[in-house]
Protein backbone atom coordinates (compact mmCIF):
# COMPACT_ATOMS: atom_id res chain seq x y z
CA UNK A 1 0.00 0.00 0.00
CA UNK A 2 2.58 2.33 1.37
CA UNK A 3 4.67 1.30 -2.11
CA UNK A 4 1.76 2.01 -4.34
CA UNK A 5 1.25 5.60 -2.20
CA UNK A 6 4.85 5.98 -3.02
CA UNK A 7 4.64 5.37 -6.81
CA UNK A 8 1.27 7.49 -6.93
CA UNK A 9 3.15 10.20 -5.42
CA UNK A 10 5.81 10.36 -7.77
CA UNK A 11 4.03 9.75 -10.51
CA UNK A 12 1.58 13.37 -9.50
CA UNK A 13 4.88 15.04 -8.76
CA UNK A 14 6.65 13.63 -12.15
CA UNK A 15 3.01 15.09 -14.05
CA UNK A 16 3.37 18.81 -12.37
CA UNK A 17 6.99 19.04 -13.53
CA UNK A 18 6.18 18.11 -16.90
CA UNK A 19 3.58 20.79 -16.47
CA UNK A 20 5.17 23.10 -15.51
CA UNK A 21 7.96 22.24 -18.05
CA UNK A 22 5.21 22.94 -20.68
CA UNK A 23 3.81 26.12 -19.06
CA UNK A 24 7.16 27.72 -18.87
CA UNK A 25 8.20 26.67 -22.23
CA UNK A 26 4.91 28.35 -22.79
CA UNK A 27 5.22 31.72 -21.14
CA UNK A 28 8.69 31.74 -22.83
CA UNK A 29 7.83 30.98 -26.39
CA UNK A 30 4.52 33.39 -25.84
CA UNK A 31 7.48 36.36 -25.30
CA UNK A 32 9.35 35.45 -28.23
CA UNK A 33 6.49 35.17 -30.14
CA UNK A 34 5.17 38.37 -29.14
CA UNK A 35 8.24 40.41 -29.45
CA UNK A 36 8.69 38.93 -33.25
CA UNK A 37 5.06 39.83 -34.15
CA UNK A 38 6.01 43.05 -32.74
CA UNK A 39 9.01 43.62 -34.21
CA UNK A 40 7.49 41.98 -38.12
CA UNK A 41 4.19 44.66 -37.37
CA UNK A 42 6.15 47.43 -36.83
CA UNK A 43 8.80 46.78 -39.63
CA UNK A 44 5.43 46.76 -41.74
CA UNK A 45 4.34 49.99 -40.47
CA UNK A 46 7.15 52.11 -40.19
CA UNK A 47 6.30 54.52 -43.36
CA UNK A 48 2.48 54.02 -43.50
CA UNK A 49 1.95 55.32 -39.46
CA UNK A 50 3.60 57.74 -36.83
CA UNK A 51 5.57 56.81 -34.24
CA UNK A 52 3.03 57.16 -31.72
CA UNK A 53 0.49 54.97 -33.71
CA UNK A 54 3.26 52.30 -33.64
CA UNK A 55 4.00 51.95 -30.30
CA UNK A 56 0.55 52.13 -29.65
CA UNK A 57 -0.35 49.25 -31.50
CA UNK A 58 2.88 47.28 -30.72
CA UNK A 59 1.56 47.23 -27.20
CA UNK A 60 -1.97 46.07 -28.10
CA UNK A 61 -0.08 43.20 -29.82
CA UNK A 62 2.35 42.13 -27.37
CA UNK A 63 -0.05 41.80 -24.30
CA UNK A 64 -2.66 40.55 -26.48
CA UNK A 65 -0.43 37.33 -27.82
CA UNK A 66 1.38 37.29 -24.35
CA UNK A 67 -1.94 37.19 -22.87
CA UNK A 68 -3.14 34.15 -24.98
CA UNK A 69 0.14 32.25 -24.12
CA UNK A 70 -0.18 33.03 -20.71
CA UNK A 71 -3.67 31.38 -20.67
CA UNK A 72 -2.80 28.77 -22.23
CA UNK A 73 0.38 27.77 -19.78
CA UNK A 74 -2.35 28.69 -16.64
CA UNK A 75 -4.69 25.85 -18.60
CA UNK A 76 -1.31 23.49 -18.71
CA UNK A 77 -1.20 24.10 -14.71
CA UNK A 78 -4.61 22.68 -14.78
CA UNK A 79 -6.21 26.20 -13.39
CA UNK A 80 -9.65 26.25 -14.13
CA UNK A 81 -10.53 29.11 -15.74
CA UNK A 82 -13.60 30.15 -15.46
CA UNK A 83 -13.05 30.27 -11.68
CA UNK A 84 -10.14 31.91 -12.63
CA UNK A 85 -12.00 34.59 -14.10
CA UNK A 86 -14.35 35.22 -11.98
CA UNK A 87 -11.42 35.62 -9.10
CA UNK A 88 -10.59 38.01 -11.76
CA UNK A 89 -13.40 40.20 -11.70
CA UNK A 90 -13.35 40.31 -8.13
CA UNK A 91 -9.99 41.53 -8.09
CA UNK A 92 -10.23 43.69 -10.85
CA UNK A 93 -13.17 45.77 -8.71
CA UNK A 94 -10.50 45.39 -5.63
CA UNK A 95 -7.87 46.78 -7.72
CA UNK A 96 -10.11 49.44 -9.22
CA UNK A 97 -10.86 50.96 -6.20
CA UNK A 98 -7.15 50.75 -4.99
CA UNK A 99 -5.64 52.01 -8.20
CA UNK A 100 -8.20 54.63 -9.09
CA UNK A 101 -5.63 57.29 -10.32
CA UNK A 102 -3.67 54.80 -12.20
CA UNK A 103 -7.10 53.99 -13.98
CA UNK A 104 -7.81 57.68 -14.71
CA UNK A 105 -4.17 57.90 -16.02
CA UNK A 106 -4.94 55.02 -18.06
CA UNK A 107 -8.22 56.23 -19.23
CA UNK A 108 -7.07 59.82 -19.51
CA UNK A 109 -3.62 58.25 -21.56
CA UNK A 110 -6.58 56.42 -24.28
CA UNK A 111 -7.88 60.10 -24.96
CA UNK A 112 -4.49 61.64 -25.50
CA UNK A 113 -3.56 58.76 -28.07
CA UNK A 114 -6.97 58.74 -29.67
CA UNK A 115 -6.95 62.99 -29.79
CA UNK A 116 -3.87 62.98 -32.14
CA UNK A 117 -3.59 67.04 -30.61
CA UNK A 118 0.34 65.75 -29.37
CA UNK A 119 2.11 63.14 -30.55
CA UNK A 120 5.68 61.64 -30.32
CA UNK A 121 8.51 64.54 -31.61
CA UNK A 122 6.19 67.59 -30.81
CA UNK A 123 7.19 70.29 -28.53
CA UNK A 124 4.48 71.14 -26.03
CA UNK A 125 4.12 73.25 -23.13
CA UNK A 126 1.88 72.30 -20.01
CA UNK A 127 1.72 74.51 -16.82
CA UNK A 128 5.45 76.00 -16.56
CA UNK A 129 7.15 72.86 -18.73
CA UNK A 130 8.47 73.08 -22.18
CA UNK A 131 9.65 70.11 -23.88
CA UNK A 132 10.16 67.43 -26.47
CA UNK A 133 7.28 64.98 -26.62
CA UNK A 134 9.82 61.00 -25.82
CA UNK A 135 6.65 58.89 -25.32
CA UNK A 136 3.15 58.50 -24.80
CA UNK A 137 2.49 55.64 -22.70
CA UNK A 138 -0.30 54.27 -20.44
CA UNK A 139 0.24 56.45 -17.65
CA UNK A 140 2.46 59.21 -18.54
CA UNK A 141 3.58 61.60 -21.23
CA UNK A 142 7.65 62.22 -21.15
CA UNK A 143 8.83 65.37 -22.04
CA UNK A 144 12.61 66.16 -22.18
CA UNK A 145 12.48 70.09 -21.61
CA UNK A 146 15.12 72.16 -22.95
CA UNK A 147 17.30 72.23 -20.37
CA UNK A 148 17.62 68.75 -21.07
CA UNK A 149 15.28 67.25 -17.94
CA UNK A 150 13.11 64.33 -18.02
CA UNK A 151 9.86 65.18 -16.92
CA UNK A 152 7.02 62.62 -16.27
CA UNK A 153 3.07 64.31 -17.04
CA UNK A 154 0.75 62.22 -15.78
CA UNK A 155 -1.90 61.71 -18.65
CA UNK A 156 -4.87 62.94 -16.41
CA UNK A 157 -3.20 66.22 -16.08
CA UNK A 158 -2.39 66.62 -20.08
CA UNK A 159 -6.52 65.57 -20.53
CA UNK A 160 -7.39 68.32 -17.68
CA UNK A 161 -4.99 71.17 -18.46
CA UNK A 162 -4.02 73.79 -21.73
CA UNK A 163 -1.79 71.79 -23.47
CA UNK A 164 -0.16 74.19 -26.42
CA UNK A 165 1.62 72.29 -28.98
CA UNK A 166 4.89 74.81 -30.39
CA UNK A 167 4.91 72.29 -33.17
CA UNK A 168 1.59 71.89 -35.28
CA UNK A 169 1.86 73.99 -37.57
CA UNK A 170 4.77 74.79 -39.96
CA UNK A 171 5.22 78.63 -39.36
CA UNK A 172 4.78 80.50 -36.12
CA UNK A 173 4.41 84.63 -35.64
CA UNK A 174 6.66 86.36 -33.97
CA UNK A 175 5.33 89.31 -31.96
CA UNK A 176 7.52 91.90 -30.61
CA UNK A 177 6.45 94.64 -28.50
CA UNK A 178 8.13 98.26 -29.12
CA UNK A 179 8.00 101.58 -28.04
CA UNK A 180 9.06 104.89 -29.57
CA UNK A 181 9.12 108.18 -27.98
CA UNK A 182 6.01 110.73 -28.62
CA UNK A 183 8.23 112.95 -30.52
CA UNK A 184 9.09 110.62 -32.91
CA UNK A 185 7.31 110.06 -36.01
CA UNK A 186 5.76 106.64 -36.42
CA UNK A 187 5.07 106.45 -40.35
CA UNK A 188 9.05 106.35 -40.11
CA UNK A 189 9.00 103.71 -37.90
CA UNK A 190 6.81 101.41 -39.31
CA UNK A 191 8.66 102.06 -42.53
CA UNK A 192 12.26 101.15 -40.86
CA UNK A 193 10.07 98.13 -39.01
CA UNK A 194 9.31 97.33 -42.80
CA UNK A 195 12.67 97.56 -43.94
CA UNK A 196 14.29 95.59 -41.17
CA UNK A 197 11.99 92.48 -41.76
CA UNK A 198 12.53 92.86 -45.62
CA UNK A 199 16.58 92.68 -45.17
CA UNK A 200 16.42 89.58 -42.56
CA UNK A 201 16.45 86.79 -44.35
CA UNK A 202 14.74 84.55 -42.11
CA UNK A 203 11.91 86.67 -41.86
CA UNK A 204 8.99 85.48 -43.89
CA UNK A 205 8.26 87.29 -47.26
CA UNK A 206 4.33 86.13 -47.21
CA UNK A 207 2.09 86.25 -44.50
CA UNK A 208 3.49 90.22 -44.81
CA UNK A 209 5.03 91.80 -41.88
CA UNK A 210 2.35 93.33 -39.81
CA UNK A 211 2.85 96.60 -37.56
CA UNK A 212 0.00 97.36 -35.37
CA UNK A 213 -0.66 100.66 -33.10
CA UNK A 214 -0.98 99.49 -29.48
CA UNK A 215 -2.23 102.40 -27.93
CA UNK A 216 -0.49 105.33 -26.13
CA UNK A 217 1.46 104.16 -23.15
CA UNK A 218 2.76 105.68 -20.12
CA UNK A 219 6.25 106.88 -21.58
CA UNK A 220 5.73 105.69 -25.37
CA UNK A 221 3.79 105.12 -28.37
CA UNK A 222 3.51 101.55 -28.22
CA UNK A 223 3.70 99.44 -31.51
CA UNK A 224 3.36 95.75 -32.07
CA UNK A 225 5.42 94.48 -35.10
CA UNK A 226 4.35 90.88 -36.15
CA UNK A 227 6.67 88.60 -38.28
CA UNK A 228 6.89 85.26 -39.22
CA UNK A 229 9.10 82.46 -39.47
CA UNK A 230 9.44 78.81 -39.95
CA UNK A 231 8.77 76.90 -36.79
CA UNK A 232 12.85 75.82 -36.47
CA UNK A 233 13.74 79.39 -37.58
CA UNK A 234 11.75 81.01 -34.28
CA UNK A 235 14.33 82.00 -31.65
CA UNK A 236 16.64 82.84 -34.52
CA UNK A 237 14.27 85.19 -36.17
CA UNK A 238 13.51 86.93 -32.85
CA UNK A 239 17.08 87.16 -31.34
CA UNK A 240 18.46 88.41 -34.79
CA UNK A 241 15.67 90.84 -35.47
CA UNK A 242 15.70 92.97 -32.07
CA UNK A 243 19.45 93.33 -32.56
CA UNK A 244 18.44 94.70 -35.80
CA UNK A 245 15.76 97.07 -35.03
CA UNK A 246 17.32 98.34 -32.26
CA UNK A 247 21.04 99.34 -34.59
CA UNK A 248 18.06 100.45 -37.38
CA UNK A 249 16.19 102.89 -34.32
CA UNK A 250 19.83 104.01 -33.32
CA UNK A 251 20.63 104.68 -37.36
CA UNK A 252 17.91 106.86 -37.96
CA UNK A 253 17.93 108.78 -34.78
CA UNK A 254 14.57 107.33 -33.33
CA UNK A 255 14.62 107.07 -29.64
CA UNK A 256 13.46 104.05 -27.81
CA UNK A 257 12.07 105.46 -24.32
CA UNK A 258 12.55 104.37 -21.12
CA UNK A 259 9.45 104.43 -18.13
CA UNK A 260 10.00 108.15 -17.08
CA UNK A 261 7.83 110.49 -14.40
CA UNK A 262 7.22 113.80 -14.68
CA UNK A 263 7.13 115.46 -10.63
CA UNK A 264 4.45 118.32 -10.89
CA UNK A 265 3.75 120.82 -7.59
CA UNK A 266 1.29 122.25 -8.23
CA UNK A 267 1.67 125.70 -9.74
CA UNK A 268 2.49 125.61 -13.46
CA UNK A 269 5.83 127.66 -13.49
CA UNK A 270 7.45 127.28 -10.17
CA UNK A 271 10.33 124.96 -10.45
CA UNK A 272 10.71 122.06 -7.90
CA UNK A 273 12.86 123.87 -4.88
CA UNK A 274 16.11 121.69 -4.33
CA UNK A 275 18.93 122.25 -1.89
CA UNK A 276 22.16 121.10 -1.12
CA UNK A 277 22.80 119.81 1.97
CA UNK A 278 26.27 119.57 3.56
CA UNK A 279 27.63 116.65 5.93
CA UNK A 280 27.34 118.44 8.98
CA UNK A 281 23.63 119.15 8.44
CA UNK A 282 22.99 115.18 7.50
CA UNK A 283 24.44 114.84 10.67
CA UNK A 284 21.64 117.26 12.85
CA UNK B 1 30.88 83.07 -66.12
CA UNK B 2 29.47 79.37 -66.11
CA UNK B 3 30.02 79.23 -69.67
CA UNK B 4 32.51 76.49 -69.31
CA UNK B 5 32.56 74.89 -65.94
CA UNK B 6 36.35 74.16 -66.54
CA UNK B 7 37.07 77.48 -66.54
CA UNK B 8 35.09 78.46 -63.74
CA UNK B 9 36.74 75.35 -61.49
CA UNK B 10 40.11 76.76 -62.81
CA UNK B 11 39.37 80.32 -61.57
CA UNK B 12 38.33 79.14 -58.52
CA UNK B 13 41.18 76.46 -57.95
CA UNK B 14 43.58 79.75 -57.77
CA UNK B 15 43.46 80.07 -54.14
CA UNK B 16 42.01 83.56 -54.59
CA UNK B 17 38.64 84.71 -53.16
CA UNK B 18 36.37 84.92 -55.74
CA UNK B 19 33.08 86.67 -55.91
CA UNK B 20 30.05 85.00 -57.77
CA UNK B 21 26.98 87.27 -56.91
CA UNK B 22 26.85 87.38 -53.28
CA UNK B 23 28.73 84.30 -52.78
CA UNK B 24 32.47 84.85 -52.35
CA UNK B 25 34.76 82.07 -52.08
CA UNK B 26 38.00 80.30 -52.25
CA UNK B 27 39.21 76.98 -52.63
CA UNK B 28 42.91 75.90 -50.94
CA UNK B 29 44.21 72.66 -51.51
CA UNK B 30 47.00 69.97 -52.75
CA UNK B 31 46.82 66.57 -53.88
CA UNK B 32 45.71 64.94 -50.46
CA UNK B 33 43.19 67.16 -49.19
CA UNK B 34 41.15 70.44 -49.86
CA UNK B 35 39.33 73.36 -48.05
CA UNK B 36 36.45 75.12 -49.23
CA UNK B 37 35.84 78.77 -47.75
CA UNK B 38 32.97 81.11 -48.36
CA UNK B 39 30.66 83.66 -46.87
CA UNK B 40 28.00 85.73 -48.03
CA UNK B 41 29.47 89.27 -48.96
CA UNK B 42 31.81 91.18 -51.02
CA UNK B 43 35.66 90.87 -52.24
CA UNK B 44 37.75 94.23 -51.01
CA UNK B 45 41.50 94.07 -51.65
CA UNK B 46 41.46 90.41 -52.19
CA UNK B 47 40.14 89.67 -48.65
CA UNK B 48 36.97 89.01 -47.17
CA UNK B 49 34.64 91.85 -46.16
CA UNK B 50 31.67 90.59 -44.27
CA UNK B 51 28.53 93.37 -43.13
CA UNK B 52 26.83 90.29 -41.70
CA UNK B 53 27.00 86.45 -41.11
CA UNK B 54 30.26 85.11 -40.75
CA UNK B 55 32.82 83.04 -42.93
CA UNK B 56 32.50 79.15 -43.18
CA UNK B 57 35.30 76.30 -43.78
CA UNK B 58 35.02 73.19 -44.79
CA UNK B 59 38.06 70.85 -44.65
CA UNK B 60 37.85 67.76 -47.09
CA UNK B 61 40.84 64.47 -47.00
CA UNK B 62 40.62 64.01 -50.85
CA UNK B 63 42.28 64.68 -53.53
CA UNK B 64 42.21 68.02 -54.98
CA UNK B 65 42.20 67.42 -58.64
CA UNK B 66 39.06 65.71 -58.80
CA UNK B 67 37.02 68.21 -56.96
CA UNK B 68 34.24 69.38 -59.74
CA UNK B 69 31.83 72.19 -59.29
CA UNK B 70 28.80 72.52 -61.17
CA UNK B 71 26.37 75.49 -61.36
CA UNK B 72 22.25 74.11 -60.41
CA UNK B 73 18.89 75.39 -59.46
CA UNK B 74 17.07 76.37 -56.21
CA UNK B 75 16.27 73.15 -53.82
CA UNK B 76 12.99 74.67 -53.68
CA UNK B 77 10.77 76.38 -55.05
CA UNK B 78 10.64 80.14 -56.30
CA UNK B 79 8.01 82.94 -55.83
CA UNK B 80 8.19 85.38 -57.78
CA UNK B 81 5.55 88.54 -57.50
CA UNK B 82 4.43 90.34 -60.49
CA UNK B 83 5.24 94.42 -60.30
CA UNK B 84 1.21 94.76 -60.61
CA UNK B 85 -1.65 91.94 -60.04
CA UNK B 86 -2.57 90.93 -63.65
CA UNK B 87 -6.47 89.48 -65.03
CA UNK B 88 -6.23 87.08 -67.21
CA UNK B 89 -9.75 86.27 -69.06
CA UNK B 90 -11.38 82.80 -69.69
CA UNK B 91 -10.12 81.18 -73.05
CA UNK B 92 -6.79 83.14 -72.86
CA UNK B 93 -2.97 82.33 -72.51
CA UNK B 94 -0.48 84.78 -70.95
CA UNK B 95 3.81 83.81 -71.32
CA UNK B 96 5.67 85.21 -68.09
CA UNK B 97 9.65 85.14 -67.42
CA UNK B 98 10.70 84.79 -64.16
CA UNK B 99 14.20 84.73 -62.95
CA UNK B 100 15.46 82.59 -59.83
CA UNK B 101 18.56 82.13 -58.07
CA UNK B 102 21.40 80.14 -59.13
CA UNK B 103 23.36 77.49 -56.60
CA UNK B 104 26.66 76.09 -56.87
CA UNK B 105 27.59 72.30 -55.81
CA UNK B 106 31.18 70.83 -55.29
CA UNK B 107 31.17 67.26 -56.28
CA UNK B 108 34.29 64.59 -55.39
CA UNK B 109 33.59 61.91 -57.73
CA UNK B 110 29.77 60.67 -56.89
CA UNK B 111 29.26 62.49 -53.61
CA UNK B 112 28.24 65.77 -53.34
CA UNK B 113 30.53 67.98 -51.10
CA UNK B 114 28.16 71.25 -50.40
CA UNK B 115 25.18 72.71 -52.11
CA UNK B 116 25.80 76.48 -51.92
CA UNK B 117 23.08 79.51 -52.96
CA UNK B 118 24.80 82.44 -54.94
CA UNK B 119 22.77 85.17 -52.87
CA UNK B 120 21.13 85.36 -50.08
CA UNK B 121 17.18 84.65 -50.23
CA UNK B 122 14.02 84.99 -48.16
CA UNK B 123 11.88 82.45 -47.01
CA UNK B 124 8.33 83.03 -47.85
CA UNK B 125 5.01 80.87 -47.11
CA UNK B 126 3.03 80.03 -50.50
CA UNK B 127 -0.33 77.94 -49.92
CA UNK B 128 -4.04 78.71 -49.09
CA UNK B 129 -3.59 79.25 -45.38
CA UNK B 130 -1.23 79.57 -42.29
CA UNK B 131 -1.76 75.54 -41.53
CA UNK B 132 -0.94 74.22 -44.93
CA UNK B 133 1.50 75.56 -48.05
CA UNK B 134 4.86 74.96 -48.49
CA UNK B 135 8.06 76.96 -47.37
CA UNK B 136 9.71 78.45 -50.97
CA UNK B 137 12.06 81.34 -51.29
CA UNK B 138 10.78 84.75 -52.88
CA UNK B 139 12.66 85.90 -55.69
CA UNK B 140 13.93 89.03 -55.88
CA UNK B 141 13.07 89.64 -59.25
CA UNK B 142 9.56 90.47 -60.90
CA UNK B 143 7.75 88.04 -63.07
CA UNK B 144 7.60 90.26 -66.29
CA UNK B 145 5.33 89.60 -68.81
CA UNK B 146 7.85 90.67 -71.74
CA UNK B 147 11.04 89.14 -72.34
CA UNK B 148 12.68 92.37 -73.46
CA UNK B 149 11.76 94.14 -70.02
CA UNK B 150 14.52 91.22 -68.06
CA UNK B 151 17.65 92.95 -68.20
CA UNK B 152 21.11 90.78 -68.59
CA UNK B 153 21.21 89.00 -64.75
CA UNK B 154 24.93 87.02 -65.02
CA UNK B 155 22.87 85.28 -61.96
CA UNK B 156 19.59 84.20 -62.49
CA UNK B 157 18.19 81.55 -64.79
CA UNK B 158 14.41 82.81 -66.09
CA UNK B 159 11.82 80.46 -66.97
CA UNK B 160 9.37 80.71 -69.46
CA UNK B 161 5.76 80.34 -68.08
CA UNK B 162 2.81 79.79 -69.87
CA UNK B 163 -0.66 80.02 -68.28
CA UNK B 164 -4.18 79.19 -69.83
CA UNK B 165 -7.37 79.95 -68.32
CA UNK B 166 -9.81 77.75 -69.38
CA UNK B 167 -12.04 78.16 -66.46
CA UNK B 168 -15.13 80.41 -66.75
CA UNK B 169 -14.58 83.03 -64.23
CA UNK B 170 -11.10 85.60 -64.41
CA UNK B 171 -7.87 84.55 -63.00
CA UNK B 172 -5.77 87.04 -60.84
CA UNK B 173 -2.19 86.64 -60.85
CA UNK B 174 -0.52 88.11 -58.18
CA UNK B 175 2.29 85.85 -57.43
CA UNK B 176 3.58 82.57 -59.21
CA UNK B 177 5.49 79.59 -57.49
CA UNK B 178 7.66 78.28 -59.98
CA UNK B 179 8.57 74.61 -59.47
CA UNK B 180 12.30 75.07 -60.10
CA UNK B 181 13.74 71.75 -58.16
CA UNK B 182 11.68 69.95 -61.41
CA UNK B 183 13.09 71.84 -64.05
CA UNK B 184 16.98 71.46 -66.04
CA UNK B 185 19.27 74.29 -65.76
CA UNK B 186 20.28 75.30 -69.55
CA UNK B 187 22.50 78.22 -70.86
CA UNK B 188 22.47 79.96 -74.33
CA UNK B 189 22.12 83.28 -75.87
CA UNK B 190 24.61 84.78 -73.08
CA UNK B 191 21.93 83.71 -70.34
CA UNK B 192 20.99 80.97 -68.04
CA UNK B 193 17.23 79.40 -68.51
CA UNK B 194 14.80 76.93 -66.77
CA UNK B 195 13.01 74.18 -68.83
CA UNK B 196 9.40 75.44 -69.40
CA UNK B 197 6.14 75.62 -67.16
CA UNK B 198 2.67 75.32 -68.83
CA UNK B 199 -0.04 76.08 -66.32
CA UNK B 200 -3.58 74.95 -67.96
CA UNK B 201 -6.82 75.77 -65.35
CA UNK B 202 -9.48 73.47 -66.14
CA UNK B 203 -13.05 74.45 -66.66
CA UNK B 204 -14.26 73.76 -62.81
CA UNK B 205 -11.42 76.46 -62.04
CA UNK B 206 -10.48 74.20 -58.94
CA UNK B 207 -8.27 71.92 -60.81
CA UNK B 208 -5.77 71.86 -63.56
CA UNK B 209 -2.43 70.44 -64.91
CA UNK B 210 1.26 71.54 -64.17
CA UNK B 211 3.30 70.17 -66.97
CA UNK B 212 7.12 71.02 -66.87
CA UNK B 213 8.93 70.74 -70.49
CA UNK B 214 12.94 70.15 -70.25
CA UNK B 215 13.94 71.37 -73.62
CA UNK B 216 14.80 74.57 -74.00
CA UNK B 217 12.81 77.68 -75.46
CA UNK B 218 13.09 77.55 -79.70
CA UNK B 219 13.92 80.61 -79.74
CA UNK B 220 17.05 80.49 -77.53
CA UNK B 221 20.36 79.73 -79.67
CA UNK B 222 22.81 76.98 -78.98
CA UNK B 223 21.47 76.34 -76.04
CA UNK B 224 23.28 73.95 -73.83
CA UNK B 225 22.08 71.61 -71.18
CA UNK B 226 24.15 72.06 -67.39
CA UNK B 227 22.55 70.14 -64.99
CA UNK B 228 19.63 68.30 -65.13
CA UNK B 229 16.58 68.64 -62.72
CA UNK B 230 16.85 68.20 -58.70
CA UNK B 231 13.61 66.05 -58.30
CA UNK B 232 12.84 64.99 -62.01
CA UNK B 233 8.95 64.47 -62.31
CA UNK B 234 7.81 61.57 -64.59
CA UNK B 235 6.02 62.51 -67.83
CA UNK B 236 6.70 66.23 -66.49
CA UNK B 237 3.03 66.58 -64.75
CA UNK B 238 3.63 67.79 -61.93
CA UNK B 239 1.63 66.23 -58.93
CA UNK B 240 0.43 70.28 -57.33
CA UNK B 241 -2.38 71.89 -56.46
CA UNK B 242 -2.98 75.41 -58.54
CA UNK B 243 -3.49 77.01 -55.28
CA UNK B 244 0.07 76.37 -54.49
CA UNK B 245 1.07 77.55 -58.03
CA UNK B 246 -0.33 80.66 -57.93
CA UNK B 247 -2.35 83.51 -56.01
Amino acid sequence: MFESYGLTAEFTEGVLLVSLLKASVLLLLGWFFAKLIVHVISGLLTDRLDVQAQQLIGKLLFWLVFGLFVVSALKELGFDLGVLMGAAGILTVAIGFASQTSAANVISGLFVMGEGSIKVGDVIRISDQTGEVLSIDWLSVKLRTFDNLFVRIPNEQIIKSEVVNLSKFPIRRVDIQIGIAYGEDIREARTLLLRVADANPLCLESPEPLTILKGFGESSIDIQFSIWALRANFLALRNSILEEIKQSFDEAGIEIPFPHRTLYIGDHTRSLPLSLNSAEDKSD
Amino acid sequence: LFAVENDLLKDLKSEQWQQLDELILKLKGSDKEFLISWAMGQVRQNAPWLEIGKLEEQRFPLSFEELMVSPHLADRTVVARLNQAVLLPPGETVVLYVGSPLWLQFRWREHMLLDLPLARLSDTWFGPNTRSGELCYASETHARLNLNDVGPRPYKAFTQVEIKNLAEDMLKLERINIPVPNLSLFHGDDRWWTGRVRVTRNETGGNGEIKVFNTPDDGIQRAEEISRPRVPVEGGIVKKALNLLFS
